[in-house]
């Protein structure tokens, strides 16, 4: 991501090409114009080279914020991307035989990016064409397949800061494209009828009131007969599809009303045309077809976009694995590693299959597949699990299982089973549609029986006006307009809803069960307490370690490097030699003979260490420093909860939701987590299907439960729960299944999500009402013969328009407001 | 008021003409990107198209 900085005129002392701060001691620069522009690191140095280099340095002075640092692992291992299977997917041959790809690009926020990359990759020997759309962040690229593989053409965007991943546009992007065009078309020719009947229709009324002469009457009726015919079967299609589907599958949805309506209307009208005697309603049946189409084209609309949203935060990066095969490193895809191979895990890596290390030792973080919050040491002889990432040394493992049969591809299996099971819920709009066509046909058939005995003549006509009148119109606008605003502020808010039916479904929850590591906790330890030994100061200690642990990708090093940076305390700046010992600590060597000795108490040398650090509750891990032969102190690290935890379980609390948390951490650890944040019950030690279990038990007394997690042994449980949500950074497997997204570090937007879904509801029952309230009326003049076109005309739109316009009432619905409350 | 059985017709004729139109540019794929062409005008990578003007590089 982009930094939030506005400015784009790097300062002295800011990369020119990414805006961060450059490191102390760091020299790259390059004079252009006169003007010396520094840089931080190599790679950004090196991507303004590229980016000169091809006569596109105008690119500096037109972009709108920085550029991201390019990622040196991220453009060295790109050859998985060659893998015939892998392109298999995403890349085409057209008829002129050149390859076709579509890149999904990460970092693009303003034209100048746009360009940059169109550039770039056009000067790439062998591409034929690129074209990025601004609007979706992808890129078109046609090339030629001898001269280019796909692995340079993502190396050269990679190269300049940007990422760039194969995007599948065939799964879910294509079948959207068409049914948008097949929609707009609809619109188009719905817009186009409804207009001129409506234009005719003024004539018509203006005729009723004044007079008219019967031949242009006629003609009118046949000018507007012809004109709502294709807007009745066209563009009305989709409703009298849905209607026939719901009927076949016995399931009475809302566009069974719809498609009543819409064909009792019109093919009377059509008899008044034929006949030549009485009033017709083709504006009433345009106009409404065309207004229930505008609906459902915004909420497919709003639902592709949260859709796309969601897609863009899964990786599609094919997995890659460093084997040792023959003597030599290889890279190959994961699928391809088999039992028995020597896999070279690097840091930061995440380990691709399950295995035994056979080779050095490193500290492991399974927060993602485990819950568990602090990494731990693995030796020789220790198992790992594909899934779980490296921290800090580089091992080689021996591949005991892959593929299927990996821990990992067990929880994918636990999650489709789970996701199978959960049976299909009605919605309220269907349930009101089932009854409403129920008691109209009641109704019908009354008026029918009523006036053969009372005037025969009379009774067909009264019958139908009847079934003209009882316009679904605004019945069959209540949902959507109530989910597409509301679906609109939540994704203001930086919450994605997949559908519109979850807020439904969220309005229904009576039990939330939250994750510990990474949801209500930060999912990183901070530091808590610092704890300087007699003579020493607090600063001094934190800026000795910061500056020991400078430069460690280790997270309880990068907590201490930045609380010291949070406090503005300079680590110090030491150089020397510097050893890490993964699991225990580093040793650094200055150059004066003096060393430093950083890491676990017994690591450190310190005697009878737990007497010595300050009482404090909950579980702390506990950093020593020494330097030489004096111990300067200790710090002590956790994962704390999120700040808004507490407050987000209270506010749960007091809405009539009680938390529970479900982790796979340590039980005495989440029991204190659980404590401190206030929840109703807090179990521990749960293995990814105990998670999914515990789900079902719940829903077995009769809960419905929302599941809120982030990692890959929350997913069976995110599945099987009636509802799910995943926080920022989620795992793959749980975005995949979760119906909603949170985009912010924001615990308390699942309280104001709630309490969105609770006013949602209360604004579609009331529409609901207005629209009953309506037929109220109108069905009692339709059954006593006193039905006209005009009442039709003015009291459909203005139903309409009352159900939207109530519905805008959920546009201003905001965290702000719940605090108030 | 018989020029209504000729004008109706020519008016709707002309608003046929627009409908096919936006057909035309549905299909032609020129709803897919709304912000790019607004500012792809603005790029100044035609120079060596100008007569008389050399490109920089």
């Amino acid at each position: 991501m982009t930094t939030p900085t506005q400015s784009t005129i790097a300062s002295e002392d800011t990369c020119y090409h990414c805006g961060l701060a450059i490191p102390g001691g760091v020299i790259h620069e390059e004079v252009v114009d006169n003007q010396r522009h520094r840089f931080c690191c190599t790679g950004c140095h090196a991507a303004f080279q590229m980016i000169r280099g091809a006569g596109l340095d105008h690119f500096y002075d037109r972009r709108d914020g920085f550029t991201d640092r390019p990622d040196d692992a991220r453009v060295n291992s790109l050859s998985a991307f060659d893998d015939p299977a892998f392109q298999e997917k995403y890349v085409q041959t057209n008829a002129a035989g050149q390859q076709e790809v579509h890149l999904l690009l990460d970092g693009i926020h303003c034209a100048a990016c746009v360009w940059v990359n169109e550039k770039i990759l056009q000067q790439t020997p062998g591409v034929a064409e690129a074209r990025v759309n601004f609007s979706t962040h992808r890129a078109h690229v046609v090339w030629d397949g001898d001269k280019a593989a796909l692995s340079t053409l993502i190396g050269a965007v990679r190269r300049i800061g940007y990422d760039a991943e194969p995007y599948d546009v065939h799964a879910v992007e294509a079948r959207y494209r068409r049914f948008d065009r097949d929609m707009l078309t609809r619109l188009g020719v719905g817009g186009f009828g409804a207009g001129n009947i409506m234009l005719i229709a003024v004539a018509l009324y203006a005729g009723y009131f004044q007079g008219i002469q019967s031949q242009y009457k006629d003609y009118f009726h046949w000018v507007s007969l012809i004109l709502a015919t294709p807007v009745v079967f066209y563009s009305g299609w989709p409703f009298m599809r849905g209607a026939f589907n719901g009927l076949r599958m016995r399931h009475l949805n809302m566009d069974l009303p719809i498609a009543l309506g819409a064909l009792v209307t019109y093919f009377y009208s059509v008899a008044v045309t034929v006949r030549g005697v009485g009033e017709v309603y083709f504006d009433s049946v345009a106009t409404f077809v065309f207004v229930l189409l505008v609906g459902r084209y915004f909420e497919s609309a709003a639902r592709r976009k949260a859709a796309g949203a969601t897609e863009r935060l899964l990786s599609l990066e094919p997995q890659t694995a460093v084997v040792i095969r023959d003597g030599k490193e290889q890279t190959i895809p994961v699928r391809q590693v088999a039992v028995g191979d020597h896999v070279v895990i690097r840091p930061g890596d995440t380990f691709p299959v399950d295995g035994v290390i056979i080779q050095g030792s490193t500290t492991v973080n399974s927060a993602m597949l485990t819950g568990e919050s602090l990494p731990v040491l693995c030796g020789e002889g220790e198992r790992v699990s594909g899934g779980t990432s490296n921290v800090d040394g580089s091992v080689i493992v021996e591949a005991q299982r892959v593929g299927a049969e990996t821990t990992l591809a067990r929880i994918v299996r636990l999650v489709e089973r789970a996701q199978s099971e959960r049976p299909p819920i009605q919605t309220l709009a269907d349930r009101v549609a089932a009854r409403f066509v129920g008691v109209i046909l009641v109704l019908a058939a009354a008026t029918l029986s009523y006036w053969l005995w009372r005037d025969p003549a009379q009774a067909l006509e009264n019958t139908v006006a009847l079934l003209i009148i009882t316009c679904p119109c605004a019945l069959g606008l209540a949902t959507p307009a109530a989910m597409i605003v509301a679906t609109g502020n939540a994704a203001r808010q930086g919450v994605l809803i997949r559908s519109g039916e979850v807020l439904e479904r969220l309005a229904r929850i009576t039990r939330v069960v939250m994750d510990k590591t990474g949801t209500l906790t930060q999912g990183m330890p901070e530091v808590v307490v610092i704890h300087p030994m007699a003579g020493q100061s607090e600063s001094v200690l934190l800026a000795t370690i910061a500056g020991v642990e400078r430069h460690s990708e280790h997270p309880l090093a990068r907590a201490v490097v930045s609380l010291a940076n949070a406090r503005k305390i300079e680590p110090e700046d030491m150089d020397g030699q510097l050893k890490n010992y993964p699991g225990r600590g580093v040793v650094l060597r200055m150059e004066g003979g003096v060393v430093y000795r950083v890491g676990r108490a017994e690591f450190v040398g310190v005697q009878d260490w737990q007497a010595q650090v300050p009482k404090h509750e909950g579980h702390l891990t506990w950093i020593w420093c020494r330097r030489d032969d004096t111990i300067m102190g200790v710090i002590g690290l956790m994962d704390q909860l999120k700040i808004d935890a507490a407050e987000t379980v209270q506010h749960l609390k007091k809405n009539g939701l009680p938390v529970s948390l479900l982790s796979g951490d340590r039980q005495d650890v989440v029991s204190y987590i659980g404590q401190q944040a206030g929840v109703e019950q807090a179990i521990g030690d749960a293995l990814p299907d105990e998670k999914a279990e515990a789900i079902s038990l719940l829903q077995g007394q009769g809960q419905r439960v929302a599941m809120i997690g982030d990692g890959i042994n929350d997913a069976p449980a995110l599945a099987r729960a009636d509802l799910s949500m995943v926080v920022e950074q989620a795992s793959d497997v749980s975005v995949a299944t979760a119906d909603v997204v949170m985009l912010n570090q924001n615990l308390k937007s699942i309280v104001t999500l709630f309490s969105l879904a609770e006013k949602t509801m209360h604004i579609i029952r009331q529409n609901f009402l207005f629209s009953i309230l309506y037929n109220a009326i109108a069905i009692p003049l339709a059954m006593s013969g006193h039905v006209l076109p005009i009442v039709a005309a003015i009291a459909m739109p203005l139903s309409s328009l009352t159900v939207v316009g109530n519905a805008m009432r959920l546009r201003n619905i905001d965290s702000k407001q719940r605090d108030v409350e | 008021m018989d020029a209504i059985y000729i004008l109706l017709p020519v008016a709707l004729f002309l608003g046929l003409i627009g409908l096919i139109l936006m057909i035309w540019a549905l299909k032609s794929g020129q709803f897919e990107d709304m912000e790019g062409p607004a500012h792809r005008i603005l790029f100044d990578d035609d120079d060596d198209l100008i007569p008389g003007k050399k490109s920089k590089k």
